[in-house]
């Protein structure tokens, strides 16, 4: 399928390069089309991007690439990004999910029973990176509604009034819910990476000093729960849901309990990011 | 527990105090009144001190709170919040 000229360069070079931006035209353009011509679309138009911006300048210093592994590594980044936004929309629009879950492996849940087994809760935690909507989906299917600390309304927990979530106290209130949702043996998502909250800790992230709230370390350590990292993440045109090692409990003073967590989540999700250019998104900000 | 600690103005005070040590706000003990939102102003507690709150309340009091208790409209003024703590210990002490 051939674009027009004019279209290609406008995404290729106006906006693309700010991946960050708002502007996500390429997977709103190719959302028209079964989700399989959409990638294929995306895949060609990627390979004509020239690396620049954010995007390109954390190739050359924090990867250390150039020249055409640069560039190859960079329409892979592109790629994964309208890629992911296209099967967000289709997820979280629920009209078209069956499409996104067409592409899915098999899905090994054994981790996450594992640690339910034990009667406590568990905190799942992917970072702004991936497709993360895709096991929130899953959860609520099997029944398993996951409570989501975020301002969004979809796959939420029932038990969750979300006409509230606009609300300044919401997401603290939700916080507090998820203790007790934990002791309860339930499960709650978060994504943790990037400056919000109220009350940080200083952390080190890519070689760069970050930021990190304290709200969900502190949640892991009240609760006592275990945090288990979990990626669902580009092979190919199919997507693989990957779930870590779990973080914690640990037997520590609460100070070191918290460097320890903080330490293993930002170094799973920096591991991540090395090995998977396609997982390269938000997290793109806290760089 | 002792009847008397089962008194309204005994939860009160306790909640009270443990709230103020863990706001960061700067509301002074005089200035608290019933219409006090606990979160979003008056005592404005972030997500990190509502839940050490809730655990020194739940610890100081000897009472059980459950996910169900704290909706934005529990949470959203002292009085309400302490009347539903005050149920919760009723309910726990006199079945």
């Amino acid at each position: 399928m051939r674009l027009p000229a004019p279209v290609v360069r406008y995404w290729t070079r106006g906006i693309s390069p700010e991946i960050l931006s708002e502007a996500n035209y390429p997977s709103l353009y190719t959302y028209r089309f079964p989700l399989k011509v959409g990638l294929r679309i995306l895949r060609g138009l990627s390979r004509t991007v020239t690396p620049c911006g954010r995007v390109g300048s954390f190739g050359r210093t924090a990867l250390g690439l150039h020249g055409s592994a640069l560039k190859r590594w960079h329409a892979r980044v592109w790629w994964a990004n309208y890629a992911t936004e296209l099967c967000k929309s289709l997820v979280v629009s629920g009209k078209r999910a069956d499409e996104v879950f067409a592409l899915l492996r098999p899905v090994d849940w054994s981790p996450l029973e594992r640690l339910l087994a034990t009667g406590n809760g568990v905190i799942l935690v992917s970072a702004h990176i991936g497709v993360p909507q895709v096991v929130s989906a899953l959860l609520c299917r099997a029944g398993r509604s996951p409570l989501r600390l975020n301002r969004w309304g979809v796959f939420q927990h029932p038990s969750v009034d979300v006409s509230q979530r606009e609300n300044p106290g919401y997401l603290t209130q939700l916080y507090a819910r998820a203790y007790y949702h934990l002791k309860a043996g339930g499960i709650v998502t978060n994504a943790p990476d990037g400056p919000f909250g109220r009350t940080f800790a200083e952390a080190e992230f890519m070689g760069r000093p970050v930021q990190i709230s304290r709200a969900a370390v502190a949640l892991a350590r009240f609760s006592g729960a275990s945090t288990l990292p979990y990626l669902v993440r580009w092979v190919g045109y199919r997507l693989s849901v990957e779930f870590a090692e779990p973080i914690g409990p640990h037997a520590a003073s609460p100070e070191e309990w918290d460097r320890r967590w903080i330490q293993e989540y930002l170094g799973w999700m920096e591991h991540q990011i090395r090995m998977y250019p396609e997982v390269l998104r938000f997290a793109l900000a806290y760089l | 527990m002792s009847p008397a600690a089962l008194r309204p103005d005994h939860v009160r005070e306790t909640v009270v105090e443990i709230l103020l040590r863990h706001s960061t706000s700067g509301l002074a003990r005089d200035d608290v009144a019933d219409e006090c939102p606990l979160i979003g102003g008056g005592f404005d507690l972030d997500s990190i001190a509502l839940l050490g709150s809730i655990l020194d309340i739940e610890r100081d009091l000897g009472v059980r709170l459950r996910e169900e208790d704290l909706t934005e409209e529990a949470l959203g003024q002292l009085k309400g919040f302490v009347d539903h703590i005050c149920r919760r210990l009723s309910a726990a002490h006199c079945p």
